[in-house]
């Protein structure tokens, strides 16, 4: 089958990837990440988005979906792939985070600069508030509970006159200039497609300045949960993953610590929100549906829960390809629905799965648990009947 | 020869749970596999009920190679299991427990219920309670009259001492002596060494994967060594 | 507020009951194959959307020309009930082969499962709204996502004493869903199907030492609870005579609560958490306004979950009657 055959090419092209770079010293890896950074602002350049999207805007694709979609996808794999928490309304901090910045911004005259902080301890008090009382709950419940959440917060959105109601907000400020010092017209410049660009003056039209906002997010997000995951939070995370009952018997505090996961995840996808927020000018409660929560999540299962590179990869995908094949586009969900089921037929580790999560997909306890009506697993299940 | 398995290798992931296990039952035998914890006894027995897939090796049952064959259709068969910890459907009741034992044959079975009840007077006067809320003992004599239902040629019993009292011990025992001179061939699983060997015609000695010994089962109630290992200072003929 | 509340109290109270009958319904889907699989099947409800189209299938068939009422609305439903439930549980069941039997096998983990059945979620609801609505009712195809009627009721107020009214189609639904989680109790109970399903869900391992087949069970377990879903849409259409691609998000995610709510895995909590969450939403909505009812639907979750964290019956078996 071929489909077997690029199983096969992906691992025989990823699996060395992955040896030489754990070879690799702390210099150069240092080195490669300034690389990708620096891969990464040149990216809105009108040749290569001639190629990877022809149909539509490049430069604001870059922002969002596909900025947004990683932000929101490493903020997601924090709860899901890291501490192993099904959250099925994630968007709900989305949204928090776009109101608050409308609100803030709009009708208080808040500064960006200002709000940023400000939203992200909100959309953190927002994840404290939703777990506090459910997050004592398993698995499944947590999931349809987080789902309600969502809804909640979007239907309250619809039904709040003093935020807009269904009509949302509009007008929400952009942020201050910080210069409006501009690339002179001059090689090496020219030739990257930088010429006459002003990487901090926010203004509507150019959507550049705001995609290096969100690379900066980006880049700060990966560096604080890659630090958490090395430390020990991360660890007692790693242990609430694998079996919760035995970290909670070794001592780990289990409820503060899914509190913390909830609450950081919360903060990373607020702050999604405010850097959405302020660049698209205007929302709508229907801009965060749960289908995107459900999106967010399918990248971060898709890419490798738990890996960031994976989740990274999963979410670029998953916003990039449907823009690609816009001559498909009344077909697009449909098309992705089919790959979401195919991917995980063929792949159920994801494209690029973290070295535990391999392991533990191994042991047959991958994720959070196999299915029941498995042979190969005995584990309490719970009954269909009386 | 009934049962035979034949250099069977099991893996979990990585790990080797068996390491080339050869071990054969004959008709009309008691046979025991004794070793310590994680020896791989249940391995075994769950590998012979097709719970566990085979990476090398084979297993012979009534001259079939039944080593691919799913695990419900080993039951149809003739191999049943009482298995570790039991297995007891904790929301059925003791008849509905007792009926799935016979899920995979057809027609009446009033008649095997009744044969059941007789041989576990106690399960007869709680039939209409729910398995979860039996005691120990109770749940073994259920397991076993369980896996009678299927009217095995082979019962591969898991362990059935584990945590029961001395007094409740003996009368299993002498139980499964019962059910093996009317004819049901027995693979017993113990880490009870003293009482199967007593039991047993024959037994295999299983050390992390790998057996290590097989004699008739009176001789290893003798062996210098097995007494060490496994029958305890205590212990004496 | 509490004027509304007293004065709508009787309407609020059928339309709750006749709403939760059909949230119960769908609820047994989830309860059961998460009972066996451990799996939220996220695309259930588009299993009950199917049923909803079977059933308008089977109307605009009939060419029912004025409003149905008596024996003849009674023999109508009970055929949308058969077809309907018929398409939806031959859907699951091709369902559970396509999208999750070949995770399965893997033995692929429970959160892999989730994505695959959102996946195909997606999938059913746009190949209505794409391709089989427009196709069907020859609509241009950005016309498919528009609600699509069927009307054939006639809507009679049995019994009336003073603001106390039973309408008939209300009394109907509630009627046909408790006979029906009737049956499926007693079968469940009584038959040797029923005895593995209850076993497998218990203990799956054991079960396959008592000869059970696994995936046939599961495949049962996908046919009754699809077929519960096609009963559930044939009287959803009684009640509100319109469908359209998306009608099975907002019920399947009520539908997935009511089951959380009287415990999951748990057929009689499916029938209490199901009229439960009816009546609670029709009293909150009497209470605070109708754009409320789905907030007041999922914070009544999230307090019941607080206080009893497996529900209103609890999921556990251990203890429950035979």
């Amino acid at each position: 089958m071929t489909m077997t055959t690029i199983k096969t090419a992906w691992t025989a092209l990823a699996d060395p990837v992955r040896a030489w770079w754990a070879g690799l010293g702390r210099l150069p890896r240092m080195g490669v990440y300034a690389l990708l950074i620096f891969g990464a602002l040149l990216l809105p350049n009108d040749q290569i988005g001639s190629f990877m999207s022809p149909y539509s805007d490049w430069q604001g694709l870059l922002f969002f979906p596909i900025g947004g979609y990683i932000l929101l996808a490493i903020g997601l794999n924090v709860v899901v792939g890291q501490a192993g928490l099904l959250d099925l309304g994630y968007v709900a901090f989305f949204a928090v985070g776009a109101y608050s910045m409308a609100v803030l911004g709009k009708i208080y005259h808040w500064d960006f600069w200002e709000i940023i902080a400000v939203g992200i301890a909100v959309t953190a008090l927002s994840g404290v508030i939703l777990g506090a009382p459910t997050l004592r709950l398993r698995g499944d419940y947590l999931a349809i509970v987080t789902l309600g959440f969502g809804e909640i917060v979007r239907i309250t959105a619809q039904n709040t006159a003093a935020i807009g109601g269904p009509n949302g907000m509009n007008g929400i400020p952009h942020p201050p200039n910080l210069t409006t010092w501009a690339f002179p017209s001059a090689q090496p410049f020219s030739a990257l497609g930088l010429s006459g660009l002003t990487p901090f003056k926010y203004a509507e039209l150019d959507s550049r300045p705001y995609y290096y906002l969100m690379v900066l997010a980006i880049v700060l997000a990966i560096i604080f949960s890659k630090r958490l995951a090395n430390s020990r939070v991360g660890r007692a995370w790693a242990a609430i993953r694998e079996d919760e009952d035995a970290a909670e018997l070794m001592g780990v505090p289990t409820f503060k610590f899914k509190l913390a996961a909830f609450a950081i995840g919360a903060s990373i996808g607020g702050l999604a929100g405010v850097l959405y927020s302020t660049q698209t000018v205007s929302i709508i409660p229907d801009d965060f549906p749960f289908i995107l929560s459900a999106t967010i999540l399918a990248a971060v299962v898709l890419g490798g829960s738990g890996n960031i590179p994976g989740v990274m990869l999963g979410a670029f995908l998953i916003a990039w390809v449907p823009e690609r094949i816009r001559f498909l586009a009344e077909y697009r969900v449909l098309i992705f629905g089919a790959v979401l089921v195919l991917m995980m037929i063929l792949r159920p580790e994801g494209l690029l799965p973290s070295r535990m999560r391999k392991a533990e997909f191994a042991e047959g306890t991958g994720g959070m648990g196999s299915m029941g009506g498995e042979v190969s697993t005995s584990k309490k299940t719970v009954g269909a009947g009386e | 020869m009934l049962l035979e398995i034949n250099d069977i290798h099991v893996h979990y992931g990585k790990i080797a749970a068996l390491k080339g296990v050869s071990v054969e039952v004959d008709e009309g035998e008691i046979v025991t596999l004794i070793g310590a914890n994680g020896a791989g006894k249940t391995t075994i027995l769950k590998t012979i009920s097709g719970l566990r897939p085979l990476s090398t090796g084979r297993i012979l049952f009534d001259g079939r190679d039944i080593s691919s064959m799913p695990g419900h259709k080993r039951v149809l068969a003739g191999i049943g299991q009482a298995p570790e910890g039991r297995g007891i459907f904790p929301g059925m009741t003791v008849t509905d427990n007792l009926l799935m034992g016979a899920y995979a044959r057809k027609g009446d079975f009033s008649k095997d219920l009744q044969e059941a009840f007789d041989l576990f007077p106690r399960l007869a006067e709680r039939k209409d309670q729910m398995g979860g809320t039996m005691s120990g003992g109770e749940q073994q004599m259920l397991a076993i009259g369980r896996a009678l239902m299927a009217k095995p040629k082979v019962l591969l019993l898991d362990e059935p001492s584990m945590g029961l009292a001395p007094m409740l011990v003996q009368q299993i025992f002498s139980i499964i002596e019962e059910i093996n001179r009317r004819g049901t061939t027995v693979l017993l699983v113990e880490q009870n060494a003293n009482q199967a060997l007593r039991l047993a015609h024959r037994a295999y000695v299983l050390e992390t994967g790998s057996i290590v010994k097989s004699a008739p089962a009176r001789e290893l109630l003798d062996d210098p060594q097995v007494r060490a290992a496994y029958l305890g200072a205590g212990a004496t003929d | 507020m509490l004027h509304d509340f007293i004065v709508q109290f009787w309407p609020s109270t059928t339309d709750g009951l006749a709403l939760g009958s059909i949230y119960a319904l769908i609820a047994l889907g989830y309860t059961m194959v998460y009972g066996v699989l451990r799996l939220i099947n996220f695309a259930h409800s588009e299993i009950f959307m199917i049923g909803t189209f079977a059933s308008l299938g089977v109307i605009n068939l009939m060419g029912i020309s004025t409003p149905l009422g008596g024996i003849a609305l009674v023999g109508t439903l009970a055929l949308l009930i058969v077809v309907s439930g018929t398409v939806s549980g031959a859907s699951a069941v091709a369902l559970e082969y396509i999208a999750y039997r070949p995770l399965r096998r893997k033995g692929a983990s429970r959160l892999a499962a989730l994505i695959s059945a959102i996946g195909a979620s997606l999938f059913l609801q746009q190949l209505f709204a794409r391709i089989l609505i427009p196709w069907w009712f020859g609509l241009p195809k950005e016309k498919g996502a528009l609600p699509i009627q069927g009307r054939f009721v006639q809507r009679e107020d049995l019994l009336t004493l003073g603001s106390f009214v039973i309408r008939s189609d209300k009394l109907i639904i509630l009627v046909a869903a408790v006979v029906m989680m009737v049956v499926l109790d007693q079968f469940v109970v009584r038959t040797k199907l029923g005895r593995g399903i209850r076993a497998t869900a218990q203990d799956p391992e054991t079960a396959v030492l008592m000869g059970v087949n696994i995936d046939r069970i599961v495949s049962a377990t996908f046919a009754i609870g699809g077929a519960m879903a096609g009963v559930a849409a044939a009287l959803y259409m009684l009640r509100f005579e319109e469908t359209n691609y998306f009608v099975g998000f907002l019920l399947g995610i009520k539908a997935f609560t009511a089951a959380v709510l009287g415990g999951i895995g748990n057929l009689r909590g499916a029938l209490v958490g199901g009229l439960a969450l009816g009546l609670i939403e029709m009293y909150g909505a009497s209470i605070f306004g109708t754009q409320w009812q789905n907030v007041v639907a999922f914070v009544v979750l999230v307090l019941v979950l607080m206080f009893r964290p497996t529900g209103i019956l609890g999921e556990s078996l251990q203890k429950a009657r035979a």
